[in-house]
C-alpha cells in the first residue's frame, strides 16, 4: 500500500498538507487504497476525515495518536 | 440601473448553475453575461486579426479593440486613451515598467520604495531590477494594531536617492486603502514617480488617474468581472513615449528598414509600441464590456455596497472575537471589501477546505503577501474572504454562522 507522508512541510503557501493532499488525492487511481499521515497540527483527525469523504475517498481506519493522525483510505 | 444585488446576480449565468457563496473576488470574479457575450460574439461573428487586413472583418476586429481602449481610458478618467495599454495582468504591468522604464532610470544607490503590504507582484519585478542595476529597494512598514500605512515612516524613507515609489492602492490581504493623493505629493517634492498597483483598488472604487496624479497604474481585467489573460498599464504620454518597447515583434513597429546589410526599426506609435505580436483581442472587448457593464452601475454605488457588506460582516465576526482574529483596518472608510482572518487553533487552509465543505469559496495561505504576513507574526497564513457586486448580506450570515460551527467543531 502506498504512503502518502505529510509530515514535512516546505515555507511557501502550496506546502502546507492540505493543499499537497488536495493535489495529490487526484492521482489515486479507482480501487486504490492509501495511507496517509500528517500531524494533526496541521489538519486535525475530523477535518481530515471530512476532507477525504468530500474527495469521495472511503475511510477504512483513522488513528488519531499522539501528534499524529494516521488514514486508511480507498477510492471506490 | 439602480443598484440591487439579487437583480445583479441574475446577470450571472454561473450562479443558476453552481450553487457557491463566491467570497474569492480578491482573487478573480464571475463574470456577466454581456461579458461572456462579447467574447463568444467576437469569435463567432467577426475574428480576424487587427491592424493588418483590409477586409470587413479585420476592420471590425480592429475598430472594437481600439474602442476597447477608448472605454478603458474612460473608466480611469484618463485624459487620452493611448495611455491605455493592454498587457496580459498587473504582474505584466509591473514587469514592463520594471524592465523598460527601470532599466533605463535606476543606477546604483538609487533607491525604489515599496511597502510590507505590497503583493508579490509589485515587489518580485523590483528586487529583479534592483539587483541588475546596483539600486536598492526600501520598505514601508505598517502599523499592526490596525493595518494602516505608517505615513511617517514613509515620508522619512523619502531621500534624494528615491527614484521610485511602487504601492498599492489598497491591500489584497488586509483591505487596507492607501492615500495615493498624499504618497503623490509627498514623492513629486523629491521628484521621485508613482506606481500605483491597482489590482484590488480599480474594480472596486472610483478612480481616476487624473486625480491621484500618479505616473504608472496597473491593474487586471479578471478581477473586475472581464476575461482573464487581459489587463491595463496606463501612463501618461510623456512618460511613455520617453520608455523604450518592452517585447519586440509586430505591430509595434512602424517599419522596420534594410539598410546597409542591417535592420532599422521605427517604434509604432502609442499604445501598439507596447503591444507586440498579435494581442488578446477578444480579452480586450471583454474587458470594454465589463467595463461599460461597472460605469452603468456606478462605481460609487460598487463602492457604496462593498462598505455597507465589509461593516456588516465586521460587525457580525466581533460576535466570534474568541474564536476569529480578523486582521486590517477596523473602519471601513480606510479597507475595501477584503476581510482576512484566522480561526483561532486552525490552520488557514483547514479552515478554507471546510468553508468549501459547506459550499463557501474563500483563498487561504499568504495570498502572493508573505513578506506582509511574517511582518504581521502569521506564519502559516490567513483565509480570506473578499466580496463583489453580486454578495449579499445574507451571505454573510451564512458564512459567519458557518465560521462559528467549524471553530466550535474543529478546534
Amino acid at each position: 500500500m502506498r504512503t502518502i507522508d505529510l509530515r514535512k512541510k516546505g515555507e511557501g503557501c502550496t506546502d502546507h498538507p492540505v493543499v499537497r493532499l488536495s493535489k495529490l488525492l487526484s492521482s489515486i487511481e479507482r480501487g486504490e487504497s492509501v495511507k496517509i499521515i500528517v500531524f494533526k497540527e496541521d489538519i486535525p483527525a475530523k477535518a481530515l476525515q471530512l476532507f477525504l469523504k468530500s474527495r469521495g475517498f472511503r475511510v477504512l481506519d483513522l488513528k488519531d495518536r499522539e501528534g499524529e493522525v494516521e488514514a486508511q483510505v480507498l477510492k471506490p | 440601473m439602480g443598484f440591487d444585488p439579487e437583480c445583479i446576480r441574475k446577470d450571472f449565468p454561473i450562479f443558476d448553475k453552481v450553487d457557491v457563496i463566491y467570497f474569492d473576488n480578491a482573487a478573480t470574479t464571475q463574470k456577466p453575461k454581456v461579458v461572456i457575450d462579447a467574447v463568444k460574439e467576437f469569435y463567432e461573428e467577426y475574428n480576424a486579426n487587427i491592424h493588418r487586413g483590409l477586409h470587413d472583418l479585420s476592420q471590425r476586429a480592429s475598430e472594437a479593440y481600439e474602442k476597447a481602449h477608448e472605454v478603458l481610458a474612460k473608466f480611469i478618467d484618463a485624459k487620452d486613451w493611448r495611455e491605455v495599454i493592454f498587457v496580459r495582468n498587473t504582474t505584466e504591468a509591473i514587469n514592463l515598467v520594471a524592465y523598460t522604464w527601470g532599466l533605463k532610470n535606476l543606477r546604483k544607490g538609487d533607491e525604489v520604495i515599496v511597502t510590507v503590504m505590497e503583493h508579490h507582484s509589485n515587489l518580485i519585478p523590483w528586487y529583479i531590477v534592483c539587483k541588475k542595476t546596483g539600486a536598492r529597494m526600501k520598505f514601508v512598514r505598517i502599523r499592526k494594531e490596525d493595518g494602516l500605512l505608517d505615513y511617517g515612516h514613509f515620508e522619512k524613507s523619502l531621500t534624494d536617492r528615491v527614484r521610485l515609489v511602487a504601492i498599492t492602492m489598497m491591500s489584497n490581504v488586509l483591505g487596507t486603502i492607501n492615500d495615493i493623493k498624499r504618497i503623490v505629493e509627498a514623492s513629486r517634492k523629491i521628484g521621485a514617480l508613482v506606481l500605483v498597483d491597482g489590482a484590488q483598488a480599480v474594480p472596486h472604487m472610483p478612480v481616476s488617474v487624473r486625480e491621484l496624479g500618479a505616473d504608472f497604474l496597473a491593474f487586471s481585467g479578471h478581477k473586475m468581472l472581464g476575461p482573464t489573460g487581459i489587463g491595463v498599464l496606463w501612463s501618461r504620454i510623456d512618460i511613455l513615449e520617453e520608455m523604450e518597447p518592452f517585447q519586440g515583434g509586430g505591430d509595434m513597429i512602424r517599419s522596420v528598414r534594410w539598410i546597409d546589410n542591417y535592420i532599422e526599426p521605427k517604434w509604432n506609435e502609442l499604445p501598439w509600441k507596447f503591444e507586440a505580436g498579435t494581442p488578446n483581442i477578444a480579452g480586450g472587448i471583454g474587458l470594454s464590456r465589463a467595463a461599460e457593464y461597472l460605469m452603468k452601475i456606478g462605481m460609487n454605488n460598487v463602492r457604496k455596497h462593498e462598505k455597507k457588506l465589509t461593516a456588516y460582516a465586521l460587525k457580525r465576526l466581533q460576535e466570534l472575537e474568541e474564536k476569529v482574529e480578523v486582521y486590517g483596518p477596523r473602519r471601513v472608510e480606510n479597507r475595501g471589501g477584503i476581510i482576512s482572518f484566522n480561526v483561532r487553533g486552525l490552520n488557514p487552509h483547514v479552515t478554507a477546505m471546510l468553508l468549501n465543505h459547506y459550499k463557501i469559496a474563500v483563498r487561504s495561505g499568504f495570498h502572493c503577501a508573505q513578506p506582509l504576513h511574517e511582518f504581521l507574526g502569521l506564519k502559516e497564513g490567513s483565509t480570506r474572504a473578499s466580496f463583489y457586486i453580486y454578495n449579499t448580506v445574507e451571505e454573510i450570515d451564512t458564512f459567519v454562522e458557518t465560521l462559528a460551527r467549524i471553530a466550535k467543531e474543529y478546534t
